[in-house]
């Protein structure tokens, strides 16, 4: 390989070599030594056939005859004519890695035989030489080095190179081509000559020049004629033929079916499964918590804030048998619900509000309607069917482009398009708008496609078939080409087009209307300054033109995912190398997923439609009740955040080598109940958040932590950590610095020169965490601190880390302090008992509960002398007033933001 | 820290020794007891391998037997031009005008600037007992060359500079994944608890391209991620308070913080997190002091700092940097890696004037560094890097009015010349070499792969044996690569 790339950039350099192996192939044209036929095809039948025969294609490499050896495998070629070293199938046979263990070796002499077989190479040669290179092999290429701009969107003198038909039609010029003389036709002329593609312009079009080989392929075309027919120099894709072999029926690939636990006397069904398991293992699980308890934990994990000291007597005190669902019910239904919950969905989807991958790291300036999208639809509890539906294929619901008005649930299906754009993405600038950086975005948007929806590592099969779940290479490239109308890499738009103006018709009307006035408001101003006699009276009415200037809105858009039309075909790519096309494939799921029951469909979505329909077929295929992974992958999610880990510990992974479930049955029953109650994320909330197992005590005896030192039965609740923004949410919302003003464009961050990022105020204090910028390189200090990820592509899951900077950052951070100070302030005013009361009520605001006798003396012994200190260092100006007692009550306020007891979930 | 602190000076040295031996005592200690924590005190074994949730950076086990302890990286950023300092090529010199741009048209970031090529602007010579070729503008490293192994075969795979620099500290052309320094103190921790196990001194004067990425431990926990220390003022983010307050008051919060947390960790026995983030806090106070110190140049000769170059306005800025590097590998500091702002290597345009002030910035300070490292008997089981992202083209990068004067050299790929020292490998030893325009390495080629996969080998690491599971895949460094292990190169 490194070779083939010196050759290519250094023609000159090499041509003397070249020209020496050409020679000393002439001189060998006489018969081959070795033949495939009499020589290897019998070690082969005897030694590899099992696994590589006709039938059975292990790695999609079949030995049948010699076209299927020299085609070689899904990772291309495995023979190079004359170089046994470099030839794959030799180097893994002769170092004794093929075949497998326990499967037979081939003796000495038979490996000496292929490896002769391939130094002397003629065998091989005269094969590929007999070759025919057909259409579907020239088109790729094309794709590739010449219709950007003899293409879809541009047709530079008059040439478009994407059919045979058209390149025979050529341009301004003439035809492009004169089937069976190379020499003759126009296109090889002008890439003979370097004069296509142009050298100068290569970066502006962000285009590589034609290898000699690729140049080759297209004259040897050109020479046969043109053929259309089957091209065996690709390997040919094997997964329609594929048998359904034992991975096929691995548990996760099967629809979930409700198998119900015995009922002991459990309180849910939940508890039913999760009793069953105790029983089994005879543990004794934890006691329910207390309402003290039970509040600020429900509080925290459903709103991402604490409660306040009224809802805490509130609950406690409320007699009704019901008091707790109550609870839930009015969480729940709180406006601070989906800025809590959209936020476990920001992460899965990836979501930044900045391109990443380049140094200036630039704003995605519309990027935040989406993160509006996904907190609303969490808010409004969508169903998550129609939740992936919009995300999926939101422009092929409704026909945007011919509405007269533009709804909100028409702009809502537009906005959740952002899901497939939040990959980071270099492909604004030329230099880095390659077609394989274009790839690297279609992969992360796969990547962030498998491991949220499906709950699959698909994107390991970008370059080979999956090394243990039966994800083919094909599988991945027939999932590429379904979303491919819309992320096609020979049709690309950059993140600068990848907007539409198609807002709500109140949101555009509402600009335009602003837009109207300030015009003629300005149009006005400026017939007075031109009237106006002296510098004197200009001068306000400039001042005056200058802020209604400003005052000027810019167009509201939505940076989307749409349908450009018919696209580009797809070709599997070999070992995921753009440069080595293999066969073409069509749209399509992954075959072990699909079934009779549930096919996918692609048609257009309305008569005459641009669009495809095949994201949308994609989505409702996702979203039959049948499929194996969709409901359980999401249950599993939301279980995941109720508990610190899913049934199955690794979301993203539900395949062969993820983690088996600790409940089969329970999270089969989630899923089907999921669905059944119409995909509502809300009622999968209740039905656990009220079971037992959610509301035991997170404490633990010696002896559960032996028979369960993991919890995976669930014997306790989890103690956890406060997530990033739980934290940073809670600290402003003790301070009372908490503005909840919620949606919008984020809020920005500085950078210090010390690198210490902060977030910008509000006039009103700081917003919730979910709406303060997210830029990939400028995340908040404090939130990176406590792992808020930086999204590379997406987080399927966060680290729960414990390290100094965090210690660092709540003890010294200067703004941290600020907020102990305006928590102070507050129990100051709030509470106006002895210190010991505003203690407590510190206590209640922060932590939910009053302090126990032992803190109290703590404190008692501290404040005292934290004051004593405060007024040695104040001096006697302080004695008459409160600050030496301020401060030292916000040392207080400061030691309890900084405590476990607060950072720390019971 | 079982690094002997080799020194020439006396009294002020000796000082610093005990007090710093006091503070590694005192640590030891607090960080023994913290254990104690982990362990908890109801009998759950002792956490060797820190579980899941529970990631740190104590000294770890290498794979195999090592022979660098610590790594100094100094990190060229922009892409020093390896035909004008360390590969000659006498071809270019005489071809020097020829057009080449078509050949390589392909292969250039700004094609309508090309021009023809262009021969190197400064004079080689053979150094040292190796005889190792370096040109004229890195008089300092010529009279070391005897210490390095030159390697002039490295090539990345793209010739733009965010992608590079990701590919070059990562592994991946994109962001998001841990740079080097992360996976090093990911798989051996470091020996000393009181400081971060991986430094990076960036310039004062501004960030480097991609900024904080370079140092990121991207989806390892934060724990691994370079920390910055700036060389003046308080080294780490949030390392003081931010606030004016009595230390009487500073110390009578931290123990009523201690206090409320031991309430709340008694009446909740078994739970593993909450004794690791109570010895976070008494790590956070121990920082503090130890950070201070080893930053303090007061405590250095002034013999030493002359040869660092801290006496000279143009070295003094890197000299320093250098300088407090090899105090903190003394202090067990396992990864520090140096940042230059500004792209002094990015020489587009002016090579002939702007290469020369790169090295005059930093030629003597490495140099010196390389020197002392010697004398201390550190540079054995300390490995010294030296190199940027890419290297560049043998023609010519025109401005606007086309003057040759006025030319530099535009990215490349292909070639980079880059030299290892100390920690295991060859001294005085070149591997590799580049066609004879200097355009594209042709033999023993080492991929960054590779050159990462070397440096894990040294370490005692292997890049196989190094991942993370995330996502179902076991994420490396060298990703699904197979790289080799340079070993021709190895002592």
């Amino acid at each position: 390989m490194p070779f083939a790339m010196i050759h290519r950039i250094t023609p000159r350099l090499f041509s003397l070599t070249t020209a020496i192996v050409l020679s000393a192939n002439c001189a060998l044209a006489d018969e081959p030594s070795f033949r495939f036929e009499s020589d290897v095809l019998p070690i082969l039948k005897s030694k590899c056939f099992a696994c590589h025969g006709g039938e059975e294609h292990e790695g999609e490499f079949r030995m049948g005859d010699l076209a299927a050896v020299i085609a070689g495998g899904e990772g291309g070629p495995v023979v190079t004519a004359g170089d046994p070293d470099t030839s794959r199938m030799f180097e893994l046979i002769a170092s004794k890695k093929m075949p497998p263990e326990g499967e037979g070796t081939l003796s000495s002499e038979e490996i000496e035989t292929i490896r002769k077989w391939i130094a002397d190479g003629k065998d091989i040669r005269d094969f590929e030489n007999r070759q025919q290179i057909t259409t579907q092999r020239i088109i790729p290429l094309m794709l590739l080095r010449c219709t950007p701009c003899h293409g879809h969107r541009r047709h530079e003198a008059g040439l478009d190179l994407r059919t045979k038909a058209a390149m025979l039609k050529g341009g301004k010029s003439g035809p492009g081509i004169v089937s069976g003389e190379p020499s003759a036709s126009l296109i090889i002329r002008r890439i003979h000559a370097e004069e296509m593609p142009p050298r100068r312009q290569l970066v502006s079009v962000s285009v590589k020049p034609m290898e000699q080989s690729e140049l080759a392929l297209l004259e040897r075309w050109i020479t046969a004629g043109m053929p259309d027919g089957h091209d065996t120099t690709v390997a040919q894709p094997v997964s329609a033929s594929r048998p359904v072999d034992d991975d096929h029926t691995f548990w996760s690939f099967q629809p979930p079916t409700v198998r119900l636990p015995k009922f002991h006397e459990s309180s849910t069904e939940i508890d039913a499964f999760i009793t069953a398991r105790h029983r089994e293992q005879a543990i004794v699980p934890t006691a329910v918590a207390d309402r003290i308890t039970l509040i600020r934990r429900l509080s925290l994990d459903l709103i991402g804030l604490p409660p306040t000291p009224i809802e805490i007597d509130e609950f406690v005190a409320d007699r009704h048998p019901l008091a707790y669902q109550r609870l839930v019910e009015r969480l729940l239904a709180s406006p601070q619900y989906g800025a809590r919950w959209g936020r476990h969905w920001l992460d899965v989807a990836g979501y930044a509000d900045s391109e990443g991958a380049q140094n200036e790291d630039r704003v995605r300036p519309n990027m935040w309607r989406y993160r509006d999208y996904v907190i609303r639809a969490f808010d409004n509890d969508k169903p998550y069917d129609r939740f992936l539906h919009e995300q999926i294929a939101g422009d092929e619901l409704a026909d945007y482009e011919n509405a007269g008005v533009i709804t909100d649930g028409m702009y809502d299906n537009l906005v959740a398009t952002g899901f497939l754009r939040t990959a980071p993405d270099r492909t604004f600038a030329n230099i880095t708008n390659f077609v394989p950086d274009r790839l690297e975005v279609i992969a992360d948007e796969i990547q962030i496609l498998g491991s949220s929806v499906l709950g699959l590592t698909i994107h390991c099969a970008r370059c080979h078939s999956h090394k243990f779940d039966p994800t083919s290479q094909s599988d991945y490239y027939q999932l590429s080409a379904l979303l491919k109308d819309a992320l096609d890499e020979h049709d690309w738009l950059g993140p600068q087009a990848r907007t539409l103006t198609k807002v709500a018709t109140t949101e555009r009307d509402e600009w335009e209307g602003h837009e109207r006035v300030t015009n003629s408001q300005i149009t006005e101003l400026k017939k007075q300054i031109e009237a106006a006699e002296s510098a004197d009276a200009k001068k306000p009415l400039e001042e005056q033109l200058k802020q209604l200037e400003s005052s000027r809105r810019p167009e509201p858009r939505i940076r989307a995912l749409w349908s450009r039309g018919e696209p580009s075909p797809t070709f599997l790519l070999k070992r995921g190398n753009y440069l080595t096309p293999g066969e073409e494939v069509a749209p399509n799921v992954p075959v072990f997923l699909s079934t009779d029951t549930s096919p996918l469909v692609i048609e257009r979505p309305w008569p005459n439609a641009p669009a495809t329909g095949r994201r949308l077929a994609f989505a409702k295929w996702l979203t039959d009740s049948s499929h194996p992974l969709t409901a359980r992958v999401m249950v599993n999610r939301i279980w995941q955040h109720h508990f610190g880990r899913g049934i199955v510990a690794t979301p993203a992974n539900f395949g062969l080598t993820g983690d088996a479930p600790t409940h089969p049955d329970l999270l089969d029953w989630l899923a089907v109940e999921f669905i059944r109650q119409d995909w509502s994320i809300k009622a999968l909330h209740r039905l656990i958040v009220t079971s037992e197992a959610y509301r035991r005590l997170s404490t633990t005896t010696p002896d559960q932590r032996a028979a369960d030192p993991d919890n995976r039965l669930l014997t306790r609740m989890p103690l956890r950590r406060m997530e990033a923004e739980v934290l940073r949410d809670s600290l402003l919302f003790v301070a009372g610095q908490l503005d909840d003003t919620p949606f919008g464009s984020p809020d920005g961050v500085d950078v210090q020169a010390d690198g210490l990022v902060t977030s910008q105020k509000t006039a009103r204090g700081w917003r919730r965490s979910v709406y303060v910028l997210h830029r990939r390189t400028k995340l908040p200090t404090l939130l990176e601190n406590f792992d808020s990820p930086q999204m590379g592509p997406n987080c399927l899951e966060r680290d729960e880390s414990i390290v100094a900077p965090q210690a660092l950052h709540l003890l010294n951070n200067a703004t941290v302090y600020a907020w102990a100070r305006q928590f102070a302030e507050r129990a100051w005013r709030e509470e106006s008992g002895t210190v010991m009361d505003r203690v407590t009520r510190i206590h209640r605001v922060a932590l939910g509960r009053v302090p126990s006798v032992e803190e109290l003396a703590v404190a008692e012994e501290l404040l005292g002398r934290l004051e004593q200190q405060w007024r040695l260092k104040l001096g006697d100006g302080a004695t008459d007033t409160d600050e030496a007692a301020i401060r030292a009550l916000t040392n207080y306020c400061h030691a309890i933001m900084n405590s476990a007891s607060f950072n720390y979930i019971d | 820290m079982n690094k002997q602190v080799i020194t020439n000076d006396v009294v002020p040295q000796q000082q610093s020794l005990d007090r710093r031996s006091l503070f590694r005592q005192v640590g030891t200690g607090l960080y023994a007891s913290a254990l104690m924590h982990l362990v908890g005190a109801d009998g759950i074994a002792a956490v060797s391998e820190p579980p899941r949730d529970i990631f740190g950076t104590a000294p770890r086990e290498s794979h195999h037997e090592s022979t660098a302890k610590s790594v100094i990286h100094l990190f060229m950023n922009g892409g020093p031009s390896q035909m004008d300092l360390f590969d000659p090529k006498a071809e270019l010199k005489k071809r020097h005008g020829e057009d080449y741009f078509k050949e390589i048209a392909g292969e250039v970031e700004f094609p309508e600037a090309a021009g023809a090529l262009m021969r190197c602007p400064f004079k080689f010579a053979q150094h040292g007992e190796s005889g190792m070729w370096v040109s004229d503008v890195m008089p300092h490293f010529a009279n070391q060359v005897d210490k390095v192994t030159m390697i002039r075969s490295m090539h990345t795979t793209n010739l733009t500079h965010e992608p590079a620099l990701y590919k070059v500290h990562s592994g991946s052309e994109f962001i998001g994944r841990p740079s080097i320094g992360a996976w090093v103190t990911y798989g051996l921790g470091s020996e000393n608890q009181n400081l971060p196990a991986y430094v990076v001194l960036d310039d004062p004067n501004g960030l480097p391209v991609n900024g904080i990425d370079n140092w990121t431990s991207g989806y390892l926990p934060p724990v691994y991620q370079g920390t910055r220390f700036r060389a003046t003022g308080s080294p780490v983010l949030n390392l003081k308070p931010g606030f004016d307050e009595p230390e009487s008051v500073t110390l009578l919060e931290r123990d009523l913080i201690a206090r409320l947390d031991r309430i709340h960790q008694r009446s909740r026995p078994g739970q593993r997190q909450l004794g690791a983030r109570i010895a976070t806090y008494e790590l956070a106070a121990r920082m503090q002091l130890e950070a201070s110190d080893a930053l303090d140049l007061t405590q250095e000769t002034a013999a030493t700092l002359a040869m660092y170059g801290i006496d000279d306005p143009t070295t003094e800025s890197y000299g320093r940097r250098c300088l407090v590097a090899r105090r903190l590998i003394e202090r067990g500091v396992r990864f520090v890696q140096l940042f230059i702002n500004s792209q002094i290597w990015d020489n587009h345009s002016n090579i002939g004037t702007a290469l020369r002030d790169a090295c005059r910035k930093t030629d003597k300070p490495v140099a010196a560094l390389l020197e002392d490292l010697t004398r201390r008997g550190l540079l054995d089981d300390t490995l010294v890097l030296w190199g940027g992202e890419m290297g560049r083209l043998p023609i010519s990068q025109l401005p606007a009015d086309k003057d040759p004067a006025k030319a530099g050299r535009d990215h490349n790929k292909n070639a980079i010349c880059t030299w290892m020292a100390g920690g295991g490998v060859k001294s005085g030893f070149v591997l590799g070499s580049t066609d004879e325009l200097g355009f594209a390495a042709v033999e023993d080629r080492v991929s960054i792969e590779d050159w990462h996969a070397t440096i894990l080998h040294l370490l005692g690491l292997h890049h196989e044996e190094l991942f993370v599971e995330r996502n179902g895949l076991k994420e490396r460094l060298t990703g699904v690569t197979k790289p080799r292990i340079v070993r021709e190169i190895l002592a």
